[in-house]
């Protein structure tokens, strides 16, 4: 089995490879393949992982209020279904309000507690970093927001502007994400390089005998 | 208007009107026959258009004169009413049938303005008398018109209405300038009516009424002449509009109307006071003059279309004798005074043709004879007192026949007809595309001369070979086009100028020979030449509409083009050039480091990492986590990034497990999870562990943060299943139950949540490892928030190492803190002698840890190697002692022990560590030698070594070819450890004492001997005579007997000297895991690393340069511009 998947593996290898030479019939199957089988797993794992285990707990378990609390998004998950019809889409709405409306929740609360105050607290204090560090923090993370604020007049020829110290704050700011942008960029060269070379290498292992 | 003037048949408005009254034609009649002579409309023809060639005068009976689409005009004289009849003064019948009311009589009565000529010559008998000019008392006008007024106000005064002068007149036509008025006729002095009367020559001019010419047709009478002599009169200021007879009285006979007229006033023109108004001024008179501008002798209403005017209709019209009949010159249709309307119809005498005035002459070119003295009549007709004459008196009535005879109709000449007769005249064009020469370039260029239209008839109109008048006289649609102006380049807006230039910059494309008509419609037969831009025969195109056309052409995509190129372009879309070229240099430079060895660009990553860095706190706090602690390991990436962070998952699975941990492993990524299951199955079939016992692979989080949330707050629901649903059971309730959380992760994003949701819950050291996209964005949590982390491939290569070099039992080249394991081999390297000095100098200060314990070493006890571990930062502090000396005798031992201590009877040997002597082999060879897997050469080597590079000697074999093998182990310089034989005599052997670091909190058990000392490690140093505590009991005992009289007060009881073990076995707590980790294969990870390395560089050039080239072409182009 081990040697059938290498040998499955290797041909779908050179089947991605092939969009080197444009789009065609045989990465569209490699990439239809891969997707797939990774929702197929999906729907296995969930089942297996989550589902099931549910069910055991609460609508297997014999009792009353465990049966009961199983019902509830096993009720809620019947009436997303109903989404796909036209006049009966309202009432998927109560699932997709409690799954948005928990997840924007828990999202906000950590993006708060976990980003936004540990963020303003870093670039506050000084004294962990050296002076010429914390002068860069402060300005660059200041620049950066100031460039995202498109707050501007309208002169009297109709023309709109933004003011002198805010162009020049948003130009220092664009440097930065400039930067950023670009460190992303070639994080991301090196990432695929990496893979690229796994690949070889992994191309290469029945004929080096690795 | 009196009503003596109105025909009988109008002058009785009573609804009881006798029918016979009427006349004939409009009483019923029971003939309902489409010809009937009663009917009219389409399907039937008016009487007066049936044929009928009436006998007698030729010039009264005309018979028909055909015109109008499906009937015919049969104009008989004798049915024309005697007021429609030529009226002339020689002829006194016609004058007496005049109706009074067409009968000019006072021309004070007319305003002015009105510019009517009316001419008293007697000699005219074209037109009634009310026409001409009237006289003082013999007025043309006919009574009715007479009498009629326009108002007591303002009676209209014809002489009050002048002509304009005859340039005026002719001077502003719009269809020509020229004036050709030779075939005008003469109208002086000839036998017009008008001739009488200045006034009407002045104001029609040379009399298109006193002159049959005007009305008469000759064989091809000129348009000109028609239309001039109607504007070159002489304004006739005798019309006097109140003259004119009432319009019922006009139509229907002097009588019937004449009671209601009789007060009223008949406004033929409007009010007396709009007249002026309605005519204007003399001075602001001008019929057509606002109409051009041209010159009277520019007056030609289609001089300029043709040199030889057509008018086919009028010349069928002339051709026509009937018509000629009706409406010659000789044609008296005001010959009687009742006129009827069947007299119309019928062949009724000359006389009673009314329109017989309007006949053309017939076709022997004989001059008309100016019968225009029916106007005479109404020119000083009052106008009240003019009344139509009835059509048809009772006696005339009579005279009519009562089933006119209809007559064979003639061939109409309808249009069709007509046309169809034009086919031998190529009016149109004859359009041969094939035969035409074609170029589109020709067509607009300014200065080249246009291709016209061959094979154009020279009978076609005039107004088709005149648009080529600007281009040498052909027909070209440049002609139009030059006849054009086109804006001014300057006024064009600055982006339609930018257009312009960027259009002469165009450069066009050889000329080639296209099918292009063939290629749009493949049923067409015509086939283009020359010119690739052809595309109809009329079209050419100049040079830089031509460089448009190929612009657009190749951006739209020209699909007229040959096969050959379409296979290159497409060709060119599917392959293009640039990719192919950068992707076959990545990939020689990806695939060459797999084959040829020593392409290498740059050092690998360092074998350890720098101390300090939060690397090597990442691998500090996993080598430091507590035995048996459970470890959370969440490997949130999937199958995209596993050939980059594997390296790292495995690393630390096996870091984990090697320091006795149990590794949870979790994930939101369902993919990213079944390859950590697969990956901790590979590694527990190697090193025989237990699924949910040594390792667990927990379940999967579902939706992201939300699962995030819940985990951190429900562990142990969560940790209860595995992966295949099996229990686990954990009893961990919450994250701080964990003694690490290690993420590894490819996306900033997951990171983000993990640091937002779990770590904010947390006490425990965070490590995170991060792929190298990663790391940009999750820089702000790496360097603040967590223990320590690695980035990319680079630091797995590096941790990979470390780890290896652990599990493998080779020594790092930074000592670490000391564990709690101790390792001794079983090769005691050589001894110091005898003869020591033993001084104890306690001064060790240490830190213990309640889990390590030492053991007391024998004097003859070697220690090797010692490994320690310890949760303290400080190192260990050496511990030297100090052997006593004995002077007496020693005794010696004589068993074969390799160790043979020599302890004073009183002595307690304080056990000391015993300083090793290593022994290096060093190579001598002037070129890099192999290291093979065996005491031979048989083998391929498994390494190499340069000269004087160093290597341990571990081992001494005497190989197969008779010489001396060293059994070594090194560092590659790939950080890995390489055991292997290396020969004699490529080396040379080079001894150092090393002094083994024993740890603070090592406390070495002493042994049983009586006269021994022990060094208690952990603080206490035993006096003299202090009976030794012994905390161990070495496995070895000594078997040599050691006999010695002490002189000393030092009382030695004899003790058997311990055999020294030759491994000492530390008293440690028992592990919960005992595990030996496999070492990973690092085959090819330097190949690997080299091809990495290579092909960033290439990617790195490949882009630099790229921006550099796009950089360079767009200052240039900026200069250009």
């Amino acid at each position: 089995m081990d040697d059938i998947g290498l040998i499955i593996g290797f041909v779908f290898t050179l089947m991605i490879f092939s969009y080197l030479l444009g789009d065609n019939f045989l990465y569209r199957l490699a990439v239809y393949v891969f997707v797939g089988f990774t929702a197929g797993f999906i729907a296995i794992v969930t089942v297996e992982s989550v589902i099931i285990p549910w069910f055991d707990t609460t609508l297997f378990s014999g009792e009353a209020p465990r049966i009961g609390l199983g019902f509830i998004p096993i009720v809620l998950a019947l009436l997303l279904l109903f989404k796909t019809t036209q006049r009966l889409g309202r009432l998927g709405n109560y699932g997709m309000a409690l799954i948005i409306g928990v997840g924007t929740a828990v999202a906000l609360v950590g993006a708060i507690v976990g980003t936004i105050i540990p963020f303003i607290l870093e670039t506050a204090e000084v004294g962990t970093h050296t002076l010429p560090n914390a002068i860069i923090l402060f300005v660059g993370v200041a620049c950066s927001l100031v460039y995202f604020q498109y707050a501007a007049r309208q002169k009297p020829t109709g023309e709109i502007v933004r003011s002198r110290p805010i162009q020049l704050f948003s130009l220092v700011g664009q440097g930065f994400i400039v930067v950023t942008l670009g460190a992303m960029y070639a994080a991301a060269i090196l990432t695929s390089l990496t893979i690229f070379t796994d690949r070889i290498q992994y191309l290469l292992s029945p004929i080096l005998g690795g | 208007m009196t009503d003596d003037k109105l025909p009988p048949w109008l002058s009785d408005n009573s609804d009881d009107s006798d029918e016979n009254d009427l006349p004939d034609w409009l009483k019923d009649t029971d003939d309902d026959s489409p010809k009937s002579s009663n009917r009219s409309g389409v399907t039937g023809e008016l009487s007066w258009m049936q044929d009928d060639v009436p006998s007698g005068d030729d010039k009264s009976k005309r018979g028909r004169a055909s015109t109008g689409l499906t009937g015919e005009l049969s104009w008989n004289q004798s049915d024309v009413p005697d007021f429609m009849k030529d009226v002339d003064d020689s002829q006194s019948s016609a004058k007496e049938d005049t109706p009074d009311w067409l009968k000019g009589d006072d021309e004070s009565d007319f305003s002015s303005g009105m510019s009517m000529s009316a001419s008293n010559d007697d000699e005219d008998d074209a037109l009634p008398d009310w026409l001409t000019e009237p006289s003082e008392k013999e007025s043309g006008l006919p009574e009715w018109l007479d009498d009629a007024t326009l108002g007591d106000s303002n009676p209209v005064n014809i002489d009050d209405f002048e002509l304009p002068e005859e340039e005026e007149w002719q001077g502003t036509s719009a269809f020509g300038n020229n004036t050709d008025t030779s075939t005008w006729g003469d109208f002086e002095g000839s036998s017009d009516t008008f001739t009488d009367d200045e006034e009407a020559e002045e104001l029609l001019g040379s009399s298109a009424f006193t002159d049959d010419s005007w009305i008469s047709e000759t064989e091809t009478p000129s348009i000109e002449e028609d239309f001039a002599d109607l504007f070159a009169q002489s304004p006739v200021n005798d019309f006097n509009p109140s003259d004119l007879p009432n319009t019922g009285m006009l139509l229907f006979g002097e009588d019937d109307f004449s009671n209601e007229m009789e007060e009223e006033t008949f406004d033929l023109l409007g009010t007396p006071s709009d007249v002026d108004s309605l005519l204007g001024d003399e001075e602001d008179f001008d019929l057509f003059g606002e109409l051009s501008d041209t010159p009277k002798e520019d007056f030609d209403l289609f001089g300029e279309m043709s040199d030889e005017p057509e008018t086919p209709i009028a010349d069928a019209l002339a051709s026509d004798e009937k018509f000629l009949e009706r409406f010659g010159a000789d044609a008296d249709i005001f010959a009687d005074d009742d006129v009827d309307i069947d007299m119309l119809l019928g062949e009724e005498a000359e006389e009673d043709d009314p329109f017989r005035q309007f006949e053309p002459n017939n076709a022997t070119n004989e001059p008309v004879e100016d019968d225009l003295s029916w106007l005479n009549d109404i020119s000083n007709v009052p106008f009240q007192d003019t009344r139509p004459e009835p059509l048809f008196t009772p006696e005339t009535r009579a005279k009519l026949p009562k089933n006119p005879p209809i007559s064979k109709p003639e061939p109409e000449l309808d249009i069709e007809n007509y046309l169809a007769s034009l086919d031998d005249v190529d009016v149109i064009p004859s359009m041969d595309l094939e035969s035409a020469d074609l170029d589109f370039e020709n067509l607009f260029e300014d200065d080249e001369e246009a291709v016209g239209i061959k094979g154009l008839s020279p009978d076609a109109p005039s107004w088709l070979t005149d648009l080529s008048a600007v281009s040498a006289g052909e027909n070209s649609a440049a002609a139009i086009l030059k006849a054009q102006k086109d804006r001014p380049a300057e006024e064009l807006p600055d982006r339609l100028k930018a257009l312009r230039e960027r259009g002469f910059e165009v450069q066009s494309k050889p000329k080639a020979e296209t099918d292009v008509l063939s290629a749009i419609e493949p049923t067409s037969p015509v086939t283009m030449s020359e010119s690739s831009a052809s595309a109809i025969a009329t079209v050419t195109l100049t040079a830089g509409q031509v460089q448009r056309a190929e612009l657009l052409r190749t951006i739209v995509g020209n699909a007229l083009e040959g096969e050959e190129s379409k296979e290159k372009s497409r060709r060119q879309r599917q392959l293009p050039v640039e990719r192919l070229f950068i992707t076959v240099l990545l990939l020689v430079a990806v695939l060459a480091p797999f084959f040829v060895n020593n392409l290498r660009i740059g050092s690998p990553p360092p074998v350890q990492f720098i101390i300090g860095s939060h690397q090597d706190a990442f691998y500090r706090s996993i080598d430091s986590a507590p035995l048996g602690a459970y470890i959370l390991i969440a490997t949130e990436y999937g199958a995209m990034s596993a050939g980059e962070l594997d390296v790292a998952t495995e690393s630390v699975i096996r870091h984990v497990l090697s320091r006795g941990c149990t590794p949870v492993i979790i994930s939101s990524d369902a993919v990213g999870l079944v390859r950590a299951d697969n990956l901790m199955q590979d590694i527990a079939t190697e090193n025989n562990l237990i699924p949910n016992l040594d390792y667990v692979v927990a379940r999967y989080l579902v939706t992201d943060v939300v699962g995030l949330r819940d985990f951190s707050e429900n562990v142990g629901r969560y940790l209860s299943y595995d992966v295949d649903g099996n229990p686990t059971g954990l009893k961990i309730n919450s994250l701080n139950d964990f003694s690490r959380v290690i993420v590894i992760s490819e996306s900033a994003d997951n990171l983000r949540l993990w640091g937002e949701q779990i770590l904010p819950l947390m006490n425990q050291p965070f490590l995170v490892v991060s792929s190298y996209g990663a790391a940009p964005l999750a820089e702000p949590y790496l360097n603040t928030r967590v223990s320590g982390y690695l980035t990319g491939y680079s630091d797995a290569y590096t941790y990979q190492t470390m780890v290896n070099r652990v599990l493998m039992g080779g020594d790092i080249l930074i000592p670490t803190l000391p564990t709690e394991e101790i390792v001794i081999t079983t090769e005691p390297p050589v001894i110091i002698p005898t003869e020591l000095t033993a001084e104890v100098t306690p001064s060790a200060e240490a830190t213990t840890s309640a889990e390590s314990t030492v053991s007391v070493i024998e004097g003859t006890e070697i220690v090797t190697e010692v490994a320690v571990t310890e949760a303290t930062t400080e190192l260990p502090v050496e511990v030297t002692t100090e052997i006593v000396t004995v002077t007496e005798e020693t005794p010696v031992a004589t068993s074969t022990p390799t160790i043979t201590p020599t302890f004073p009877p009183t002595f307690t040997p304080i056990p000391t560590p015993t300083p090793i002597v290593e022994r290096y082999a060093v190579i001598t060879a002037s070129t890099p030698i192999n290291i093979r897997p065996d005491p031979s050469t048989n083998n391929p080597p498994v390494g190499a070594l340069r000269p004087e590079e160093r290597a341990l000697i571990l081992n001494e074999v005497t190989g197969v070819d008779g010489q001396q093998w060293y059994n070594i182990t090194f560092l590659s310089n790939a950080g890995e450890t390489v055991i292997g034989w290396v020969r004699e005599d490529l080396v040379r052997i080079e001894e150092s004492i090393v002094t083994p670091t024993l740890p603070p909190t090592f406390t070495p058990t002493p042994t049983p001997t009586p006269r021994s000392k022990k060094l208690d490690i952990r603080g206490e140093i035993p006096q003299k005579g202090q009976e030794p505590t012994p905390e161990i009991t070495p496995e070895a005992t000594p078997s040599a007997e050691v006999t010695a009289e002490v002189t000393l007060e030092v009382v030695i009881t004899e003790i058997p000297l311990p055999t020294l073990p030759n491994v000492v076995t530390l008293d440690v707590p028992e592990l919960n895991l005992n595990r030996e980790i496999v070492p990973m294969d690092v085959t090819d990870r330097q190949a690997r690393w080299d091809s990495m390395a290579l092909g960033i560089l290439v990617a790195v050039v490949v882009i630099a340069m790229g921006n550099l080239f796009n950089l360079v072409r767009v200052i240039f182009r900026k200069r250009r511009r």
